[in-house]
């Protein structure tokens, strides 16, 4: 159910070569259950896409069969150009992910989890330069436990990294971070994005798909309902007669919170290091 | 599409996953041992604190000789065939486990790096640690507990290290059947407690009454207590300990199979 308008709004930035990802007439069945019911959709080079969707829409395991985990039904998905299933390792060696509810070594430094996952693809990935730019910078001899919430994302961020990949898949990045830190995500998933690199990403949190997103596909029932610019999602909604039930106030609650508490990013803070996260300067 | 064949080609001149990922689990995977302090105790210690307990049973026993040993000459092979299991059960068991409930296992089958080269990594990094704890159980019972061993030290700690691999090959399978890290204690026990009381390895199997005789002759322990006491005991070269080792083979080999088939990653 690809909205035909849609599918072509593509805001891409750059359009040569094969689309980052090309999912086409996905479908995965269960037993008795069908969770993905035939999906096409397209991931411009260089562009952030969010996938949206309520629980059970079949955003995970879209996600999933993209990154090989689960093989599909019936479709194709091909990352740039490489096919999933038939081009395994060139696929995955373009890919780089982060996923929900996926932990990493307890016994391992945070450089030792980096150059280990490094392995695993093949590469020597430079642990102190991706922990750097995920604003964990001299904290590569530190363990996990020693993170805060915040800053283990930041470090799921860098692991995704570790293959020097060209898309880089995050499930549910912002999941259980304060308002602060999922800022701090946001300007790390841009920088990612201005540095070159395609970023497919789901999320709950609609504010974050609209702030952060170039173009979102929404999800239901395993099928897609929209794909365009969140802008223009919102445009074609109000051209319906939509209107808010009441406008919304000049500030939110998240305003006062992020005002009161002061987590705002500075790069400067975290950069040097003397900032604890959490307690970074107020702008 | 040249920018595909640009990447293909980068990416295919790295190195393959299949070794660089082994070796790197291998590391990855001995670290966590040492690192953990509880752990490497727990491992090394309790074959120490156990051939203390039973060393202080004052008997003599029948060897696999037909001569009268005191029982700590018998005892320490039996120990060393005892922590082969443990060694081989536990560690792996309860870490794959473990790395499954919280999604490692996950992320590692994610990227290019084949199951079997991961699983590989895990089980050298064991049998590293099976022969420290062989090495060092041996040096106790000869040096600390005065053990007299008539046969070759070398084949001994090779056979109490090689001995384990059975018992990794079946702890891969209980996590290929466990539903969760809770599954593992019971089957651990099914296992444990057999091989405790039947397999020779403490107490002597002459007593048995000849139904369970014949039904524990075929415990995996069975074989390796066989084996390590005709080494450590009687002298026993390969012709007198092939059956046990064909024995502990088809255990590994079947458990291997059963494993492979089940076992999931993600």
């Amino acid at each position: 159910m690809t909205s035909s308008a849609a599918a072509g709004a593509a805001a891409s930035p750059t359009s040569d070569g094969p689309p980052a990802l090309a999912v086409h007439d996905l479908r995965k069945h269960y037993r008795k259950h069908e969770a993905v019911r035939g999906i096409t959709f397209a991931v411009q080079s260089g562009e952030i896409f969010g996938l949206l969707g309520p629980n059970g829409a079949g955003k995970t395991t879209t996600i999933e069969i993209v990154i090989g985990l689960r093989e599909a039904t019936a479709g194709t998905v091909e990352v740039f150009g490489a096919d999933v299933a038939r081009d395994q390792r060139l696929a995955r060696g373009l890919l780089g992910i982060q996923l929900q509810e996926s932990d990493f070594f307890d016994h391992l430094t945070l450089a030792e989890q980096l150059r280990y996952l490094g392995a695993c693809y093949g590469t020597e990935p430079d642990a102190a330069a991706l922990l750097a730019a995920v604003d964990l910078a001299d904290r590569g001899d530190w363990r996990l436990k020693q993170l805060s919430g915040g800053q283990k994302q930041r470090f799921a961020l860098a692991a995704a990294l570790v293959n020097d990949p060209r898309l880089v898949l995050l499930d549910e990045p912002s999941t259980g971070l304060d308002p602060g830190a999922r800022r701090d995500l946001w300007q790390l998933i841009r920088r990612l994005r201005d540095s070159g690199h395609t970023v497919l990403l789901t999320t709950h949190y609609m504010e974050e798909a609209e702030v952060l997103c170039d173009r979102v596909a929404i999800m239901d029932q395993g099928l897609i309902a929209a794909v365009d610019t969140p802008d223009r999602l919102i445009d074609t909604l109000l051209a319906t007669g939509f209107r808010r039930p009441e406008p919304p106030r000049a500030a939110t609650l998240e305003d006062v919170f992020l005002s009161l508490t002061g987590h705002q990013f500075s790069e400067a803070d975290a950069a040097a290091g003397v900032v604890p996260a959490g307690r970074r300067g107020r702008r | 599409m040249a920018a595909t064949t640009a990447t293909r080609r980068a990416i295919e001149r790295r190195a393959n996953p299949a070794w660089s990922g082994f070796v790197a689990t291998i590391d990855n995977q001995l670290k966590s041992f040492y690192r953990e302090p509880q752990a490497l105790a727990f491992t090394l210690g309790q074959p120490f604190i156990l051939l203390l307990i039973l060393n202080a049973f004052d008997f003599h026993v029948r060897g696999a000789d037909g001569r009268e040993h005191p029982y700590i000459d018998v005892l320490l092979p039996g120990m060393i065939a005892f922590t082969g299991m443990t060694v081989g059960l536990n560690s792996v068991a309860f870490v794959l486990s473990r790395y499954k409930e919280r999604g490692i296992l996950r992320r590692v089958r994610a990227t290019p790096l084949p199951t079997a080269s991961f699983l590989g990594g895990v089980i050298v990094s064991r049998l590293v640690i099976a022969f420290l704890v062989t090495v060092i159980t041996y040096l106790a019972g000869v040096y600390v507990f005065g053990a007299d061993m008539t046969g070759n030290a070398a084949g001994l700690i090779a056979l109490g290290t090689l001995g384990s691999v059975a018992f990794i090959a079946i702890g891969v399978l209980m996590v290929a059947f466990a539903r969760s890290e809770d599954d593992l204690p019971p089957m651990f026990i099914l296992v444990l407690m057999p091989s405790l009381l039947f397999s020779g390895a403490f107490l002597d199997r002459s007593g048995l009454p000849d139904w369970l005789y014949w039904l524990t002759n075929g415990l995996p322990l069975t074989f390796l207590t066989h084996a390590v006491q005709g080494v450590a005991n009687a002298g026993a070269g390969w012709s007198a300990i092939k059956g046990d080792i064909l024995g502990m083979g088809v255990w590994g080999a079947a458990a291997t199979a059963l494993a492979a088939w089940r076992f999931r990653m993600a």
